[in-house]
């Protein structure tokens, strides 16, 4: 006991040249402004205001806008995210059997994450436009056009153009997690009898969710990312149902609304904080289930 | 084996993969440099000045001969001949005083025999008075009437006589000599003893001095604001050598097209007419009216005057020039530099010179050190 | 010969999904060599209002793969004629540069004193980086531009790289990649006497390349397209990355956007090429623990 407490000691003092370029440069740039926000979100104005309390709060959460944005925001994560994680899943899964070329598909899935955005924003502007070439091909079917851009359509063109971003970055983590579950687990389960859709949940998926902790924040990461297609192809204010949260703070930066703005960033900060402690628990409490 | 195989493959693909990397960077670091300059080689170059905050000076040179302002051509009205010749060339001569005595002699003759016809017309008179009354005592009217007749006819052209002769008297006095109507200098002096009046030109020519002397010059329109009825100048007279330096005074001024004739006025005693008259003269122009330019740089179109200056725009490249056209109020000028008094700042780069003929407004352009 | 036809089943559905994932490049790639004209007369209806009631029913974009005529024209324009794309592009070869070697240095440093250090409020001070590097640029937007100004940091590249070298997504990545290696090492060379810093140097830092790796190719990406924070703190035109440039002009010059785009994509394709090995690695092993 008493050695693990020298360690620790020492430990400490290390620690601290290790971390101190860090620490200080986070501080500055990242942990100092939230906190500088917190307080503006506090006071009326940031200039020489006085403590408002929790009013900010209050007209924002009144405020229509703020509203839709939390929703749109809170459902694309909500929605978009689980149904890309299944799908770079499904492929994984794919990929993981035995087929011809698997390196050079692998590679094939990862590219999109390297197409600038300027290309991605051509792109979609050729496809998704009012005379965009989806709209053409519907056309060909008999179909008549959709407004994609302009209409509830947005919220799907936008997980499309997220789903096709990060799928690879995904099916990489999920392959190497397939590839780590030994093979004589499934042969035990093949010899008692057990179907594909048993061996798909019981063995894989068990051995697959310590991985999608990791899996799920970055596509939170990449879901917020998605903020700057959707900027540079529909500007600041978008079709109602992809108006972001992010749409709503830089348009609270462009108007100087800094109450408005720090009060909904603290809000979803909040959110986060919520969210990420609510996947630590429960990793916590399935990797202790595994053991 | 195989893995050998492998890792081998591995790091073939990446020795070429670094080869291309390196390639690309160094292609585009090329391309670099070379779009860059052959963009900037491409401009149109500028050269340009900054306007001087400065007065502007205006320099005049101009000469011209002096004349006497009035001057008079006397002889004798008769044509007689002359006597004598009282006065030299470029000699000052008084009011009143003689410089030509003629020869009057026949005129003497003459007004001595008008005088004796005079005489004689008296004596007939009283012939006719002497007719009247024997006439009267007579009785015979008819008598009496012609008498009367011949005596008022004989009276009428004795009262013609008198008055020629009168004039004669007069003309004889007037005629005698000739005399300087005012102060001044003879000019020129023609008259020869011996020979009649006015046979080679006026006998005396006199020039007024008090009214001076003076000389035309011509101005360019630009700075003949400068000048007005009764500015006084200086004016060098003679030779540089010996030059003297006078006042003179703008005493006219006609404008002629572009220019503008000023006659200057000097009055000096020395000056005896025919002399050189040299004006070299500075005008400096008040400082604060404006920002000097060389005039080659300013244009002129219709009736709108402009500049063209350059403005610093913040670009990808680092700033780049650009020309912009500025129309502009103009003063005064010299030969090679006008005052603009409005439409640009005194720091303002302005074109004075470029490698195409003609700029346009917006242009980028390549401004020259 | 069943095995056979299944594992050509799914490789012709993967092929075909790969395709699909790989049409945007290969748009991007053949339309890049079409001249202005063509691009023009494809593409002018984007944004036009048609409908039926103006005539306008079978009115629609020709997006076509094959150029009628191959032409060099976008590539002339963006490479030679114009120097601005290739001034832009250094710039952000500037910034990108100095993110990466700055996070990967700073971030291979914390990840350690995260990983193989003990000592009080680590998790709790990892979670407050792990919360950072979730939250969207403009969270901070406003307090990071007030920063920025009492820095002295506004239009200036520095507003940029500074924020981008502190960025926890470094440190998240590699202590992730760390903890994979077993402790052992670190306490079998502490044993022999070796400090820290010997033991990051000597051990850490050799073994974790696939993480550096991973996490240069992550890096890069983000940042080579970075459009948010150069708009708000870049104020001349001339320091913009090229990426902001881009997203402005790709409106009006379609065909010149198409090109750029392909070029500015080339270092990211061939840092991919070259790191994927390593890349495909270093985001495996990272993601293993949680």
């Amino acid at each position: 006991m008493v050695l693990f407490r020298k360690i620790i000691r020492q430990h400490c003092v290390v620690a601290i040249g290790f971390l101190a370029p860090s620490v200080i440069g986070f501080s500055i740039f990242y942990l100092i402004p939230f906190a500088m926000g917190v307080r503006y979100s506090l006071m009326n104005r940031s200039n020489g205001g006085s403590f408002v309390g929790l009013a900010n709060y209050k007209e924002l959460l009144a405020s229509d806008s703020f509203l839709k944005a939390a929703k749109n925001t809170f459902l694309f994560t909500s929605v978009s995210v689980p149904i890309t994680i299944a799908l770079s899943l499904l492929l994984a899964l794919l990929l993981n059997q035995s087929i011809y070329f698997r390196n050079w598909l692998r590679t094939a899935y990862v590219l999109p994450l390297v197409l600038p955005v300027t290309s991605v924003v051509l792109i979609w502007q050729v496809l998704f436009d009012w005379n965009g070439a989806v709209n053409s091909w519907l056309h060909e079917l008999g179909v008549s056009r959709i407004d994609w851009m302009k209409s509830e359509w947005a919220r799907g063109v936008l997980s499309i153009v997220y789903a096709w971003k990060n799928i690879g970055y995904n099916i990489i983590l999920f392959l190497a997690g397939l590839q780590n579950i030994p093979k004589d687990y499934y042969e035990t389960a093949e010899l008692e009898g057990a179907g594909a859709i048993r061996k798909f949940t019981r063995i894989t998926l068990v051995y697959l969710t310590p991985k999608m902790f990791f899996v799920v924040l970055m596509g939170l990461i990449s879901s917020f990312r998605i903020f700057r297609e959707t900027y540079l192809i529909a500007g600041d204010y978008p079709h109602d149902s992809i108006y972001m949260l992010q749409h709503y703070m830089n348009n609270m930066f462009l108007s100087l609304d800094i109450q408005k703005l720090t009060s909904a960033a603290v809000i979803m900060v909040i959110c986060l904080i919520v969210l990420v402690t609510g996947m630590f628990t429960l990793e916590r409490r399935f990797t202790s289930d595994l053991d | 084996m195989e893995r050998q195989h492998n890792r081998d493959e591995t790091k073939s693909r990446k020795n070429k993969l670094r080869l291309v990397f390196i390639l690309f960077v160094s292609g585009l670091l090329v391309l670099t440099l070379y779009s860059n300059t052959l963009l900037t080689m491409n401009l149109t170059k500028v050269w340009t000045i900054v306007g001087r905050q400065e007065e502007l000076v205006q320099s005049f040179n101009g000469s011209g001969m002096l004349e006497p302002v009035s001057e008079v051509s006397l002889s004798n009205k008769a044509g007689w001949t002359i006597k004598a010749v009282k006065v030299r060339a470029g000699g000052l001569v008084k009011k009143g005083q003689t410089l030509v005595v003629y020869e009057s002699t026949e005129a003497e003759n003459q007004y001595m025999d008008a005088k004796v016809q005079v005489e004689q017309q008296q004596l007939a008179i009283e012939g006719l008075q002497d007719r009247y009354i024997e006439a009267a005592s007579s009785g015979d009217d008819t008598q009496l009437r012609s008498a009367n007749r011949d005596l008022e006819s004989a009276r009428l052209t004795l009262d013609m006589q008198r008055r020629n002769l009168d004039t004669m008297k007069a003309n004889l006095v007037s005629n005698r000599e000739l005399k300087a109507p005012f102060d001044g200098i003879a000019m020129k002096v023609n008259a020869v003893e011996g020979l009649s009046s006015a046979s080679a030109g006026p006998d005396v020519l006199v020039a007024s001095s008090i009214q001076g002397y003076q000389f035309h010059v011509q101005v360019p329109a630009t700075i003949s604001g400068h000048f007005k009825i009764g500015r006084k100048l200086d004016v060098h007279i003679g030779q540089e050598d010996k030059a003297t330096t006078v006042e003179g005074i703008v005493s006219g001024m006609e404008n002629k097209e572009s220019q503008v004739n000023i006659a200057v006025t000097v009055k000096n005693e020395q000056i005896r007419g025919g002399e050189q008259a040299l004006l070299d003269l500075k005008f400096v122009s008040d400082k604060t009216s404006g920002i000097l330019v060389p005039s080659s740089a300013i244009h002129k179109e219709g009736s709108e005057t402009f500049v063209y200056i350059i403005e610093e725009r913040k670009g990808p490249l680092g700033n780049t020039s650009h020309v912009r056209k500025m129309p502009v109020k103009t003063g005064d000028s010299n030969e090679s530099e006008t005052v603009v008094q409005q439409g640009i700042f005194p720091d303002s780069p302005i074109i004075l010179q470029s490698s195409e003929p003609v700029v346009t407004d917006g242009e980028r352009v390549r401004v020259m050190p | 010969m069943k095995v056979v036809m299944k594992k050509g089943a799914i490789t012709l559905l993967l092929c075909l999904l790969a395709i699909l994932l790989l049409l945007p490049i290969l748009i991007s790639f053949t339309n890049s060599l079409m001249t202005e004209q063509e691009i023009g007369s494809n593409y002018d209806l984007i944004g036009a209002m048609t409908d039926a009631a103006n005539g306008g029913e079978d009115a629609f974009v020709n997006l076509k793969l094959i150029p009628d005529w191959v032409s060099f024209e976008q590539y002339y324009n963006v490479l030679i004629e114009t120097p601005t794309y290739l001034n832009l592009f250094w710039n952000s070869v500037y910034m990108v540069a100095f993110i990466i070697a700055g996070q990967v240095i700073v971030g291979a440093l914390a990840a350690y004193a995260f990983a193989k250090l003990r000592f009080r409020g680590r998790d709790q001070m990892f979670f407050v980086y792990l919360i950072t590097m979730l939250m969207p640029f403009q969270v901070t937007l406003v307090p990071n531009y007030i920063m920025a100004g009492k820095l002295g940091l506004l239009n200036s590249a520095n507003a940029i790289i500074l924020p981008g070298i502190f960025g926890a997504f470094g440190v998240f990545m590699l202590r992730q990649f760390l903890l994979s290696i077993p402790n052992a090492y670190v306490e079998a060379a502490h044993m022999d006497g070796a400090g820290h810093s010997r033991i990051f140097m000597q051990i850490i830092l050799p073994q974790i390349k696939p993480a550096l790796a991973a996490l240069i190719v992550l890096l890069f990406v983000d940042y080579w397209n970075m459009v948010e924070q150069p708009l708000i703190f870049l104020d001349d035109d001339f320091k913009q990355p090229l990426s902001v440039y881009l997203s402005v002009i790709q409106q009006e010059a379609r065909g010149v956007g198409f090109a750029a785009s392909v070029f500015y994509m080339l270092p990211m394709v061939l840092l991919f090429l070259y790191a994927e090995s390593y890349f495909i690695e270093g985001v495996q092993t990272s993601g293993i623990k949680g």
